[in-house]
């Protein structure tokens, strides 16, 4: 039979304690009873945001806020490494907010690239010729 | 909202598009959270119905598309959307859920999933690059007014770490009988799965392959740029259609009497059959859709095959007949439907 208290060890003594001011008997672990006859109250890991504690995030393997991947940062990234094959960085597109005007005119520069191969390929020439100038102008701001 | 059940098939899914015979549709999703509300685990009701109509006013300008909030439809229209794939069944199952739907079918932006925006694009056949493009312009969309959880190092952050980074998840659905009735289909899914890829059957987990229809997609999503994401992807999309099609030109060398004689028996039960359950239905099909492949069958379509397989689903039938049927009058008329079908000469 498991802990009553900590629903996780196996239960070993049958103690009566105090829940909420009513005492009830329980059947508790080594751990629980030790914490119980003692007063030690553990220290609970909670984020300040979503008051996700880090038990639940463990068990759950889930996020509650932004703030959890700060404040369980470890556990995240165990469990991210573990989800993603080893892997813990993000190399693949970032918002545009966070962007600087050079990465985005590179990025654009990049897609222009792609359409101009693909102009030439069926023949439009109008079209890139088009698409080469406005590469040409992205290319001087950039360097500008 | 009664247009989108009018038809089993978005405008855009009737079209023919390239390897359709194999590959049946390619979804992308992305998963989006906001920064300064808490996420899903946590989120209370009234946080749902709040971040429901924040996401509303903020999308509300889009043009060509709909709003429409799960709590006010009942499960069978849920259910209907969810056979169509334009929502998921996670959302099906919540109140406080909503999605904006385009006019043509092919995006879904679903409010309040396991994420907060799911930013989904549904094409016909093999489109990968096509269905990331369109879901790519519409999470620059929503980026300009909804503030991204964002985090340098771990990229777009989810709920569950296995969706985090890109969060960019790639699916096809195929049609695999050749592979099936070789049997070479045990080992490659082992193999796929060991490639760190995921396959399922038609309706995601849980389900199984049901009319020989295959869900693959992506596993991982952080580590790689979006753009090696996807050709990986497309790579192995590639290898298993090569597979399929080798199964295909040894069964019809090896087996072709046992394979005549397995369609003229599917066509006999759809044309005969007086009950026919929805998994029946569909495995029926897919021996119709694969003599149709293999020339032995004309007049048939894959956009059709496609559709007859949502149009038979318990959800979309109930909603044809516009109420709540019990499991044999819906395996009646699933029956009575499809030979009507026969009837008129789709086949």
């Amino acid at each position: 039979m498991l802990c009553e208290r900590c629903k996780r060890r196996p239960a070993v003594n049958e103690m009566v304690i105090n829940e909420n001011g009513v005492s009830v008997t329980r059947k508790l672990c080594r751990n629980c009873a030790f914490e119980v006859m003692t007063g030690y109250v553990p220290v609970v890991k909670r984020c300040p945001t979503c008051q996700m504690t880090q038990h639940a995030l463990q068990q759950t393997r889930k996020a509650g806020c932004t703030m959890c991947y700060t404040v369980f940062r470890d556990d995240l990234l165990k469990i991210t490494r573990q989800y993603q094959q080893g892997h813990d960085h993000h190399v693949g597109s970032i918002p545009n907010l966070l962007r600087t005007p050079d990465e985005r005119i590179e990025e654009r520069l990049v897609k222009l690239a792609g359409e101009l191969e693909q102009a030439v390929e069926q023949e439009d020439y109008e079209r890139a010729a088009r698409i080469k100038k406005e590469m040409i102008q992205l290319k001087g701001q950039g360097e500008a | 909202m009664e247009t989108f059940l009018e038809q089993p098939l978005g405008p855009k899914m009737r079209e023919r598009a390239k390897l359709d015979d194999l590959v049946i549709s390619t979804r992308i999703r992305l998963a989006r959270n906001l920064k300064d509300t808490v996420f899903s685990p946590v989120l209370s009701e009234e946080g749902q119905r709040y971040l429901c109509e924040r996401v509303e006013s903020s999308l509300g300008g889009l043009q060509g598309f709909k709003y429409i909030h799960m709590g006010s439809y009942d499960y069978v229209t849920r259910q209907a959307l969810v056979e169509k794939h334009l929502i998921s069944p996670t959302i099906a199952t919540k109140d406080e859920s909503a999605v904006f739907l385009s006019e043509d079918e092919t995006i879904s932006v679903l409010i309040n999933e396991e994420d907060h925006l799911r930013i989904q694009t549904l094409l016909p056949g093999f489109q990968v690059i096509e269905a990331f493009e369109l879901a790519k312009r519409v999470d620059a969309l929503c980026e300009e007014s909804l503030p991204y959880a964002f985090d340098e190092t771990l990229g777009y952050l989810t709920t569950c770490p296995s969706n985090i980074g890109t969060g960019l998840r790639a699916s096809v659905m195929l049609h695999l009988p050749g592979l099936v009735l070789t049997g070479r289909i045990t080992p490659i899914l082992k193999e796929l799965r060991k490639l760190g890829y995921t396959i399922r059957g038609r309706y995601g987990e849980g389900s199984d392959a049901a009319g020989r229809l295959f869900q693959l997609s992506n596993q991982r999503t952080l580590g790689s740029h979006e753009s090696q994401l996807l050709s990986d992807f497309m790579e192995i999309t590639e290898q298993l259609i090569q597979a399929e099609r080798q199964a295909r030109e040894d069964l019809l060398k090896n087996k072709e009497d046992e394979l005549e004689d397995q369609f003229y028996r599917s066509y006999g039960v759809l044309r005969y059959a007086k009950l026919l359950s929805s998994t029946e239905a569909i495995e029926r099909l897919s021996d119709l859709h694969l003599a149709s492949d293999l020339g032995l069958l004309s007049d048939w379509s894959p956009p059709q095959f496609h559709e007859l397989i949502v149009r038979l689903q318990s959800g979309f039938l109930q909603k044809h007949f516009g109420k709540t049927l019990s499991t044999k009058e819906r395996d009646r008329e699933r029956a009575t439907l499809v030979r009507r079908m026969l009837d008129h000469g789709l086949v």
